[in-house]
Order: C-alpha cells, then sequence, then structure tokens
C-alpha cells in the first residue's frame, strides 16, 4: 500500500513535468525538422487512421517518425502526471473543506483544476481521433451525380456548383480566375434528408459526418481542365465530442477562475478601505 | 528527485536513439530491394505487399486499390472499382509519363489499348505502330473522353491525372488510378514512380532493373559533377498569357539542379508541378539567372531567344535570353521516361558542359538567338 502511494506521488511529481515538459521541448525540435523534410510521410496520417499509419508508414520510417511515437509516450506521461497532480489538489481542497463553508466557494477553488481536466479531455479527443475517425479522400461530384458512403446508406448528391470569378479591373492577372465556390449538396441518410451549402472554409456537417471541399474545378474560364466537378473529403470524428466537452469545460473553469479572482480583489480593495 | 533525472537521461537517450542523425535521403535508403519491403512510400504513392497474393497501394489522390491474382477471391471492405486483377491486361493511360513507363517495364504493347494524344503526336515506335494496327486506339482530348469508344476497348484499368473522369470510370467498375499528385514529385519519387506501377502487372524485377539503371547514372553524374568549377543558376518555367508558371523547389528537376552544384532560383517555392507565381518574381530571378529552361517546343514557335522574346515581350528582359543560355524540350523529350537516366544526364550536361566535352544534345534544343532565316 505505501508503495502504491509513493508511485501515485511519483507520478503527480512537479519535478516529473519538469522533465516531460523538457523532453517535449526536444523532441518537437527534432519533430520540426523531420516534419520539415519528410512532409509525404506524415501527410497520411490526416486519413490513415494512426494505427495503420503507425504499421506503415511509421514502421517502416522509423529514423524520420521516432519523434512521433516519443512525443505520444511523452504526451501521455504528461496527461498521467497531471491527471494525478491535479487529482491530489482536488482531494485536499475536498479534505480541507470547512464545514458550514458555502459549495460555491469551493466549486471556485476548484476552477483551475477543472481546466486542467478540460485540456485532458481534448487530448483524449485527439487520442480519439487518431485512432477512430474515418476520412475518405477524392470522392468527385459533378452537377447532378451522387455517391454513396460505403457501407452506409448516406447518398451525397451534388445539386449545383457556383463559381465565382474574377472580374474587377484592379488586379489584372486575376481575370477570370476563381476566387469563390459554393456547392449546393443534399445529403440523405435513411429517411432523413438534408440540404448543405459547402465552401472552401465552410463544411457541411450531417452527423455523424461531416464534408469539406477540398478542390473543385474549372479554376479559371479560360483555362486547361475545363471539366466541372468538387472533389470532397468524407470525415467522421467521433473525437469532436471530446473537443467540444473539453472546450467548454475550460470556458467554464475560466469564467470560474476570473469570477474567484475578481471577487478577492474587491474584498480586498473593501478590506483597505 | 533521483529517479526524474534518471527518467530523464532515459528519455534523452532514447530521444538520440530513435530519431537518429540521418540525412533526408541516404544511398541505402534508395538502393533498398524493393523485394525486401512489406510498404514502400514513393512521394504520395504506396505499394503495401500484405501477403504474396494482397498487394495495397494508394494513388496520388489518396485512393486505395487492391491489387489481386487473377483467379482469386478479393477481400473484403473493398468496392468493385478497387479491386485490380493482376497482371493487367488492357490499359488506358492519359499521361505521356506513364505510357514510358509501361514501356520500361516491358508490357506496352501487350498491354496499352488507349490513349488521349492523337497519332501524329506520338515518337514512341510501339505506340505508333499500335495505333496504326488499330490495337491502341485515340481516345479523344484528356478533357473531352469517347466513353463509348473507351468502353469498347475494355480496359481493365485507367491510368489518368483527371480526377473529373473518376465518377465515370466508378460507374462502369473500371479501376482508375491516379498518377498525378497534388505536389511535385520528388527525383527519389520519380525515380520510382515504376515500382508503383509494377505490381500491376508483376513487374518488379524490371522496375528494379529500371530504377539501378537510373540510380548508377545519378551516382555517375554526382561523381562527374563533383568538382564542377562553375555554379549556374537555372530558372525553370515559362511566361504565358497573365501566367506565371515554373517548377517549383520540391520538384524532381529543381533537386537535380542542387544535386549536380548548380543553384535553382525557385527553390523556395513549394507546391504543385507548373505552380504558378508572380511575374515580378520570374523577372527578379530572371535577372540573376544563367540557363533557363522552357516548358514550350518549337511546335509552339519557340525556336530562338528571339522568337520567345516576341511571344511575350516581358521574357526579353531575363538574363539567359540576353546573354546566357536557353534550352527548349524537344517533342519527343516528354514521352521519354523510359530512358530517364539519358535525360538526367543529359540536364547535367547541360549545367556543366565542361563535365561532359562534346556531349550531344538529345532531349534538349539550345535556343539560338535568331531564328536561321533572321540571322
Amino acid at each position: 500500500m505505501n508503495g502504491l502511494r509513493k508511485i501515485w506521488y511519483w507520478l503527480g511529481d512537479i519535478h516529473l513535468t519538469v522533465v516531460l515538459l523538457l523532453g517535449m521541448m526536444m523532441d518537437l525540435a527534432v519533430g520540426y525538422g523531420r516534419l520539415k523534410t519528410h512532409v509525404y510521410l506524415f501527410h497520411p496520417l490526416n486519413d490513415t487512421g494512426f494505427v495503420k499509419w503507425a504499421c506503415t508508414y511509421g514502421k517502416m520510417n522509423l529514423p524520420q517518425t521516432a519523434w512521433l511515437f516519443i512525443l505520444i509516450f511523452l504526451m501521455a506521461a504528461l496527461a498521467v502526471n497531471t491527471f494525478v497532480c491535479t487529482t491530489r489538489r482536488v482531494v485536499v481542497l475536498c479534505a480541507r473543506r470547512k464545514k458550514g463553508k458555502a459549495l460555491l466557494r469551493l466549486a471556485l477553488k476548484l476552477a483551475p483544476h477543472l481546466m486542467h481536466y478540460a485540456v485532458l479531455v481534448m487530448l483524449a479527443g485527439y487520442l480519439v481521433s487518431y485512432l477512430f475517425s474515418q476520412t475518405l479522400l477524392s470522392n468527385i461530384l459533378l452537377p447532378g451525380t451522387a455517391l454513396s458512403i460505403p457501407g452506409t446508406d448516406c447518398r451525397v448528391r451534388l445539386d449545383r456548383l457556383d463559381i465565382t470569378y474574377y472580374s474587377g479591373n484592379r488586379l489584372d492577372y486575376m481575370q477570370n480566375r476563381a476566387i469563390d465556390a459554393v456547392a449546393t449538396l443534399t445529403i440523405r441518410q435513411g429517411r432523413r434528408t438534408q440540404s448543405g451549402r459547402l465552401g472552401l472554409n465552410r463544411p457541411v456537417l450531417c452527423y455523424p459526418y461531416s464534408f469539406h471541399l477540398q478542390r473543385f474545378s474549372p479554376r479559371s474560364k479560360d483555362g486547361f481542365l475545363k471539366a466541372t466537378y468538387i472533389n470532397l473529403v468524407i470525415k467522421k470524428d467521433p473525437g469532436m465530442k471530446f473537443y467540444f466537452t473539453g472546450m467548454l469545460m475550460f470556458v467554464a473553469g475560466l469564467v470560474m477562475y476570473l469570477y474567484d479572482w475578481f471577487t478577492s480583489f474587491i474584498a480586498g480593495r473593501r478590506k483597505m478601505a | 528527485m533521483r529517479t526524474t533525472i534518471v527518467l530523464s537521461v532515459c528519455i534523452w537517450l532514447s530521444l538520440g536513439m530513435m530519431s537518429g542523425c540521418r540525412s533526408e535521403k541516404t544511398p541505402d535508403e534508395t538502393s533498398k530491394n524493393p523485394e525486401d519491403f512489406s510498404f514502400m512510400t514513393i512521394g504520395d504513392f504506396t505499394v503495401h505487399r500484405i501477403s504474396s497474393n494482397w498487394t495495397e497501394v494508394r494513388d496520388g489522390a489518396g485512393r486505395t486499390f487492391v491489387l489481386i491474382p487473377r483467379g482469386q477471391k478479393a477481400p473484403e471492405g473493398y468496392a468493385p472499382h478497387q479491386v485490380v486483377r493482376v497482371p493487367v491486361r488492357r490499359v488506358v493511360a492519359y499521361s505521356p509519363f506513364s505510357v514510358a513507363i509501361l514501356k520500361a517495364l516491358g508490357v506496352l504493347e501487350d498491354v496499352l489499348v488507349g490513349v488521349t494524344a492523337p497519332r501524329e503526336n506520338w515518337h514512341i515506335e510501339e505506340v505508333a505502330t499500335g495505333m496504326a494496327d488499330g490495337r491502341i486506339v485515340f481516345l479523344g482530348d484528356s478533357n473531352a473522353i469517347d466513353y463509348e469508344r473507351l468502353k469498347m476497348q475494355a480496359p481493365e484499368l485507367v491510368l489518368t491525372w483527371n480526377y473529373s473522369v473518376i465518377p465515370m470510370m466508378t460507374e462502369m467498375e473500371i479501376p482508375c488510378v491516379i498518377t498525378s499528385t497534388p505536389v511535385a514529385t520528388c527525383l527519389h519519387a520519380r525515380m520510382r514512380f515504376v515500382n508503383f506501377l509494377a505490381p500491376f502487372f508483376n513487374r518488379e524485377k524490371e522496375a528494379e532493373a529500371y530504377f539501378t539503371k537510373v540510380s548508377d547514372s545519378l551516382e555517375t553524374i554526382r561523381e562527374t559533377t563533383r568538382h564542377a568549377q562553375t555554379h549556374p543558376k537555372v530558372m525553370w518555367g515559362d511566361v504565358y498569357t497573365k501566367r506565371v508558371l515554373v517548377e517549383p523547389g520540391n520538384a524532381w528537376v529543381a533537386e537535380l539542379v542542387g544535386l549536380v552544384q548548380s543553384n535553382y532560383l525557385f527553390d523556395d517555392v513549394y507546391g504543385r508541378s507548373c505552380i504558378e507565381i508572380s511575374l515580378e518574381r520570374f523577372l527578379s530571378s530572371g535577372r540573376d539567372a544563367d540557363i533557363l529552361f522552357t516548358y514550350r517546343t518549337s511546335s509552339s514557335g519557340v525556336t530562338s531567344k528571339a522568337a520567345l522574346a516576341r511571344l511575350n515581350p516581358l521574357l526579353a528582359g531575363v538574363r539567359p535570353l540576353k546573354e546566357g543560355r536557353v534550352y527548349a524540350p524537344l517533342p519527343h523529350y516528354i514521352q521519354s521516361g523510359d530512358r530517364l537516366d539519358e535525360i538526367l544526364t543529359e540536364i547535367a550536361a547541360i549545367l556543366h558542359p565542361d563535365c561532359y566535352p562534346g556531349y550531344q544534345l538529345r532531349y534538349f534544343l539550345e535556343l539560338p538567338d535568331q531564328d536561321p532565316e533572321h540571322r
């Protein structure tokens, strides 16, 4: 029992935090160089999923990818360290709560710890995304055509594609070049039908899928490529729930922390007066 | 505290050991036998040998295909248009480079059934003969394919760069592999592309022979130019009406220029092949350049520096047109991917004529100052 307690305390040690953060700094410095020179090795991480990537790109190019595995190990260790450290403080705060003191006071004292837990939830979200998300690349849709998402009853149809071409006088080289595109999609999932307007920075969400515009054609009125189509990326990301939960928790913790700080500041001023 | 110090030492040691200090592409990396690989990356392309009768490949668009020997059951989880029966017997190819690689694999005459350039544009003898025999068919311009004709040719595989044909090919249940990539291919990927196409035809040995030949020539080029006295500044691109297109710094030509003791002036540009840059940037680099490689061939009127300047007066201001050298590709250059070793050697010879005395150009034309009739 004593041994377990020692391990528990060691896992939450601030010295361990410093070591882990220094390790992450060094690892990320190595990773920056590797990432810059071997983009093609890391790009597929966005769509293959971490496990498949690790078994293929990661395993076969270990000198270039080892930093990422080390980073994941360090981040997992930091997450454990943060959890233990925060939980220890929460336990102490709860134990020290004086009888009769308002519950609100205790809740406000827990605000920084809520923010720590929020970061852990967001990190868990990233882990879930890398492990379980599904990405379907290069889904080409011509106007009036539809495609099915494999293994589902979900069907996406491109109703129309509106491309805006530059027609001003100021930028001569931009004449007849596309500056914006909006695709109108109809998504059928079972009995549910949803329409959405898809843009380059405007994905369409249709739970559990999100649809992203990767590229469109024609990019120019007088260009070589004349076919009209959009290239869709379809994603199913179960980690999103975690990010949003984590963000909400973080915002709540921040509001509580600021409220606590502000009320303490006002009380201090009153005492001084 | 002692434990944390021990842990930190372990972390530093593991970082040092695992991350290593290898350069981007070491010779041993490129000279590995593909038979040793269960997974091979070729730029954005991949070949994953899952078992002796199951190979998974990823094309330039990131789409996955499974290659299964004829007569064997395809694994579950793949749509019909993702399953390719190997060896493939009938192929339609859009890009001349893909056609040239089929030639390098020794399957061109047996498998090619459709192309997107008319007979008069072909300099590959096997294609010209095949088209004359009616075995190989011109399917129409790459932007206006005659699908009825394509269907009659019954291809088992379409190699294309045009994404817009994917829906139609999917409907026809013909596997359609994208052979271009969103960013320009590096030199290693250009040399290894043959290894991507080889499993479709069970021609891994031929692919390896091709790669070894190109790899050896590259090594010879490096040795020959190692002590070159000059370091020419090179630009590769062209100015069109309202557009300036160049090869970016991540393209294979840029990498080759750097390998042969020369300076590529668009080294900081990153992106796809034939990437657009501003006219100001092109002209600014053009002030320092010694050599310009244009995209345009003599068939588009580029027969001399004066002709090039007439086509686009803005180009007249770049140094290679005034006191440097300008090279235009010959029409068969784009269809000579099977002789990549010769092309690499020729580019090296252009950059360092002193290292290659008496070299006769075969793929590029050095533009004279004036057209013969104007001299």
